[in-house]
């Protein structure tokens, strides 16, 4: 009798316990670290803010909060940030910053320096230049979520048929993708971002980065550029000079070698392409490769290897290191930080990064989680990308981190698509480049 | 100018209505034809088809013995006026009326020249500039009537040119019309619903109603020898008056009080009705066979009155002279001639002399 | 005297509302937009906004992107909207015919109307795509070899300009359908009696009677073609070369992308005051139909 007149009881109290758990989300279920609460990020729509929103549910589970996550695109996420940073408070508590933002966001991000020192928290686990990449004057400005550089997929087995060396510099890539060419009836020699643009204006910033050199005239490091402290006359452009020549001569010669309609191919289309054994090889995102080793329909899954972007005469190989940070906006609520600080820590620990690996979004900035066996055999990039990331393969100074950097783009990819569709001559175009972005740099007031 | 012969013509439109039955009209080269006819009786409906606008359903349409129908309108060499008067709003007076001339490319002088005549002949050379929006009513049918008769065609078609015009301008018009129509030598096919104007302009006159032709001949023939009861109540003015009680007896009948003997065609087909105009009234003394009458109702019309009167057989009209206007509650006697009283059998056709 | 000041003020205050209302909504955003353009105004750069005067507009005099831009809109205004105008036309026609089953199809025929820019841009992008495009794989059934729709010079402006023919032609031929329908049949029977050739009656009258119907829809289609943006950043991003560059593509991409407000406004500024002249015309000619 007693025990039944207790056990009442005890039912309601868990219906009312469920019921107040269904009502505030998985608030009431405050083990994780959200403790309940909600966190608001706005976030990018690459893979990893799209594995977020895949899994959604468990992550709110897990976090014991609710996650209000925002995915817009490049552009807008762009816009929004900045716009966001002329609000009196944040709206959000977490926002994505591609590696090559930082110089224009920093005014506006919080320094995780005192956060980490209150907190003992060890970046050690990251790989080094991912770390550093977000480090500015001494400050950290970003926690590591996906940095990844772009590197270069080909098909292992397709080099083998052919009796082909790896692709490790540009002689090489240009003469496997002419063999590929000639000799198979449906299959490219190169993908690569040739469409007008933002795409083709990249491609161009690190196939410079390929023969040593960046797009404005920064102090040399050894074979890298400073990068922590870029001053007003280190903007003068670098465009019109022999390795911009290269560069433009370089990808003359690859568009000979490239799948048709490569002059509008972009991100996707290569990688899919690239995919359904279009091209022998394409430039890629290491963390997009997941597209096609996470496919069991693809020719190019089990049969990719990677390397780092092949290098030009004499350069030593670089692949420009970019991706996404998490960083907390410097007019955030004060109430808030401690908590985007914790959402941090969690979204970007090791736990957390493996299960992303998991569903597609092949990029591990941990050494740690590049070990684990089920990560490696998901994503093969990841390891490759590890040995780069060892052997000081990966760099960031490729896009310098200035505000003019999307402008340098800009102008890049539209002039030098007009080299590629035959409107220009390659000493037209870096000339025209040259010009242009000079007359920026001096409008923006730095010399 | 053109002989027209319609051959049991029909007309039936998409949804059913039958606006023509049958029709049978042979119309003279250079005769003036007048359709008259209630409102929907299917007169439109004819014209359209003599234009070529409206398909035949049945029939044959010969001009000058060659069968017409199914030609397109503009290889007829027919001109139109519409009842709406159809101008191009776009074009300004002076477009509007060369229309037909510059259809035919005809020089730029020429064209300037006779419209500038009609146009002058009309009353509406101040116009020439403006467009048709800004005319009124009657300006625009006076436009649309230039338009139509700047040509010399084999056929003029006009429906109910004159309808919104005043009257002095009607008369004048349809003078005008009437002296083109002989000038151009023409066949003219008018509809109108004023028989004074019918009777003014035609030769002939149809008289249709529900889309059959109940009659054709001249205003007098209408009057005097209405083939039904239909053109006897329709044809005239005032309306002719009815007397719906008969009593035949023998080689009698009486209307009312007022005993005539039968017609010779009656003896097929028994009279249930008769009419009398009120122009073919005579009144008589008391004492005098005829109808036996009281005025009720005198209406002057000019010269001459219309008097309503109460009878035995129902209501009658007399036309009097002014000068022998009764008043109103005498008592008289009504008298015509027989051969000015109609008389018709239950189908509505007239009972004539000379028809057994 | 005071009663005619009554009025006076009676109207000021009746119609200062709507003039509020109108200056809120249309003048002042046109007038920020010169305010923005006379100042270096970049939202990349954490300097605020300087004083440039007539700098950016000077810009754009020696800016060949910028020509080119504007050379590139006027084709593919002129390419897009006569072709939709002569196919709505025709459409048009033939949907005023009374054959059975038009109706069906003329109502299935406003489907791409009704699609969003954005999503006819992306299905045209895949449909014309050399590699994965369903397009030249049809043209392979014909034995023809793969075109590219998307990365040569002409044939690029040509397909963005298809999609567009593709997505308007339908509204061009509901405009014009409804302005036929509305013609008074009399006015056509009157024509054949006067004997015109069925050329002739298109010529001399139904021709001028749809004149204000076709000025509408050029306008409105003129300027909506001026402003198109949508299925340039989906099919081609302007290129090959610039050669689909149309200036809204090109403000959007300095604006936008590079956040150079200052003269993303300067160009704004001159389309508008591009798009005002250009429909300035046309909406007297079509108030004044005298002006044939
Ligand atoms: N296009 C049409 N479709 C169907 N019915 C029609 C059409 N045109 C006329 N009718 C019908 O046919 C009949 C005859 O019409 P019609 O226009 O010939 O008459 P009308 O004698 O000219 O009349 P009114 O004196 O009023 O002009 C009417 O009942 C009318 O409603
Ligand atoms: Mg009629």
């Amino acid at each position: 009798m007693t025990r039944r007149t207790s056990a009442a009881p005890r039912g309601a109290l868990t219906g009312i316990l469920l019921a107040g758990s269904i009502l505030a989300g998985s608030a009431a279920s405050a083990e994780g670290p959200l403790e309940g609460r909600s966190i608001r990020i706005l976030g990018i729509g690459d893979p990893v803010f799209q594995v977020m929103q895949k899994i959604h549910g468990q992550m709110e589970e897990m976090g014991g909060g609710s996650i209000q996550l925002d995915v817009r695109p490049f552009d807008v996420l762009h816009q929004q940030v900045l716009l966001n940073a002329q609000n009196d408070v944040s709206n959000y508590d977490i926002i994505a910053v591609d590696l090559p933002q930082f110089g224009e966001y920093m005014p506006y991000l919080t320094d995780f320096g005192p956060m980490i020192e209150a907190s003992g928290y060890d970046g050690s686990d990251f790989h080094e230049v991912a770390w550093t990449g977000a480090q500015f004057g001494g400050r950290q400005l970003g926690i590591p979520l996906q940095p990844h550089p772009e590197i270069l997929a080909y098909r292992k087995d397709v080099f083998e048929e052919y009796g082909l060396e790896p692709p490790t510099t540009h002689e090489a890539l240009l003469h496997a993708a002419q063999v590929i060419s000639e000799k198979s009836d449906d299959m490219s020699g190169v993908c690569w971002n040739a469409a007008r643009g933002t795409a083709l204006g990249q491609t161009f910033i690190t196939v410079m980065g390929d023969f040593g050199a960046a797009p404005i005239d920064m102090e040399k490091q050894g074979d890298d550029f400073e990068m922590g402290d870029i001053k007003p006359e280190n903007m003068h452009p670098t465009i019109d000079t022999e390795a911009g020549k290269a560069t433009a001569d370089y990808l003359l010669a690859m568009e000979e070698v490239s799948p048709p309609g490569i002059l509008n191919m972009a991100w996707d289309e290569r990688v899919r392409v690239y995919a359904n054994g279009g091209c022998a090889m394409t430039y890629i995102w290491a963390g997009r490769s997941a597209i096609f080793e996470q496919d069991d329909q693809s020719p190019a899954k089990g049969n990719t290897a990677y390397l780092p972007h092949p290098s030009g005469p004499g350069a030593p190989p670089r692949s420009t290191l970019g991706g996404w940070y998490l960083a907390i906006p410097a007019n955030i609520d004060p109430e808030r930080k401690e908590l985007a600080w914790e959402a941090i820590q969690w979204l970007s620990s090791p736990e957390m990064i493996e299960l992303y690996t998991q569903h597609g979004n092949c990029v591990s900035p941990r050494r740690s989680v590049s070990q684990l066996e089920n990560v490696q055999a998901a994503c093969p990039v990841i390891p490759a990308v590890d040995r780069m990331a060892e052997a000081g393969e990966l760099a960031g100074w490729q896009r310098p981190p200035v505000p003019e950097i999307q402008k340098i783009v800009d102008v890049l990819g539209a002039e030098m698509h007009q080299m590629l569709s035959g409107d220009k001559s390659a000493e037209d175009a870096l000339e025209s480049s040259q010009r242009l972005l000079d007359r920026e740099m001096r409008k923006a007031g730095y010399y | 100018m053109a002989h027209v012969q319609i051959r049991n013509v029909s007309k039936i439109y998409a949804d059913g209505t039958p606006a023509v039955t049958g029709l049978d009209l042979d119309i003279a080269a250079g005769e003036f034809l007048c359709v008259l006819g209630p409102s929907g009786c299917g007169k439109s409906s004819t014209l359209r088809m003599l234009a070529g606008l409206e398909e035949v359903s049945t029939g044959q349409i010969l001009v000058d013995g060659d069968d017409v129908v199914g030609r397109p309108a503009r290889e007829r060499d027919i001109a139109m006026v519409f009842e709406n008067y159809a101008l191009y709003p776009h074009l300004d007076v002076f477009a509007n009326i060369a229309m037909p001339l510059v259809a035919r490319r005809r020089p730029k002088a020429e064209i300037r020249d006779r419209v500038g005549r009609i146009a002058g002949t009309m009353g509406i050379t101040e116009h020439l500039a403006k467009r048709p929006g800004k005319l009124s009513g009657g300006q625009r049918q006076r436009v649309s009537l230039a338009r139509a008769m700047i040509r010399r065609p084999k056929m003029f078609l006009m429906d109910e040119p004159l309808g919104h015009l005043e009257e002095y301008m009607r008369i004048e018009l349809r003078r005008e019309i009437r002296a083109l129509h002989e000038a151009a030598g023409g066949t003219t096919f008018y509809i109108t619903h004023d028989q004074e104007e019918a009777a003014a302009v035609s030769d002939r006159i149809a008289v249709m109603s529900s889309g059959e032709l109940q009659q054709l001949g001249t205003m007098k023939e209408l009057i005097e020898r209405p083939a039904n009861r239909f053109v006897a109540e329709f044809v005239g003015e005032p309306p002719i008056s009815i007397f719906e009680e008969l009593r035949a007896t023998g080689t009698e009948v009486s209307i009312g009080d007022w005993r005539l003997p039968l017609p010779p065609g009656s003896r097929k087909a028994r009279p249930a009705s008769a009419g009398v105009r009120p122009a073919h009234f005579r009144i008589a003394g008391s004492d005098m066979p005829g109808l036996s009458a009281e005025a009720r109702l005198v209406q002057p019309m000019g010269e001459s009155a219309a008097v309503l009167c109460d009878t035995p057989a129902g209501d009658a009209t007399v036309i009097v002279p002014m000068a022998a206007v009764p008043r109103e509650g005498d008592r008289f006697r009504l008298v015509a001639a027989p051969e000015h009283v109609h008389f018709f059998a239950a189908s509505g056709r007239a009972i004539r002399s000379g028809e057994d | 005297m005071s009663r005619n000041r009554e009025a006076k003020r009676a109207a000021i205050v009746l119609v200062s509302p709507a003039m509020l209302l109108l200056f809120a909504l249309n003048i002042f955003p046109v007038l920020y937009a010169v305010y923005i353009s006379l100042h270096h105004w970049s939202l990349a750069s954490p300097n605020p906004p300087r004083f440039a005067g007539l700098f950016n507009y000077q810009e754009l005099w020696y800016d060949g992107r910028f020509s080119n831009s504007l050379g590139v809109s006027a084709t593919f205004i002129a390419l897009a909207v006569l072709i939709e105008l002569a196919l709505g036309f025709g459409l048009a026609f033939l949907f005023n015919r009374k054959l059975r089953g038009l109706e069906t199809l003329r109502k299935l025929s406003l489907l791409p109307v009704m699609a969003m820019p954005l999503v006819v841009g992306l299905v045209w992008f895949y449909m014309l795509n050399q590699n994965f495009g369903v397009t030249n794989w049809v043209l392979s059934l014909f034995g023809i070899g793969a075109q590219p729709f998307l990365t040569d010079g002409t044939l690029a402006m040509l397909s963005v300009v298809l999609a567009d023919v593709w997505q308007w032609t339908p509204f061009v031929m509901l405009v014009i359908f409804a302005a036929l329908q509305s013609l008074p049949e009399y006015v056509f029977e009157a024509a054949r009696m006067d004997g015109l050739t069925e050329r002739e009656i298109f010529r001399r009258i139904t021709l001028p009677l749809l004149r204000p119907a076709i000025l509408v829809v050029l306008v409105i289609r003129a300027i909506d073609a001026f402003r198109m943006i949508e299925l340039v950043f989906m099919m081609t991003k302007g290129g090959p070369g610039g050669s689909t560059e149309v200036l809204p593509w090109y403000i959007y991409t300095t604006g936008f992308l590079s956040l150079d407000l200052g003269y993303a406004a300067a160009m704004a500024v001159v389309m508008i005051v591009l798009v005002t002249l250009g429909a300035q015309v046309f909406v007297r000619k079509i108030a004044d139909p005298g002006a044939a």
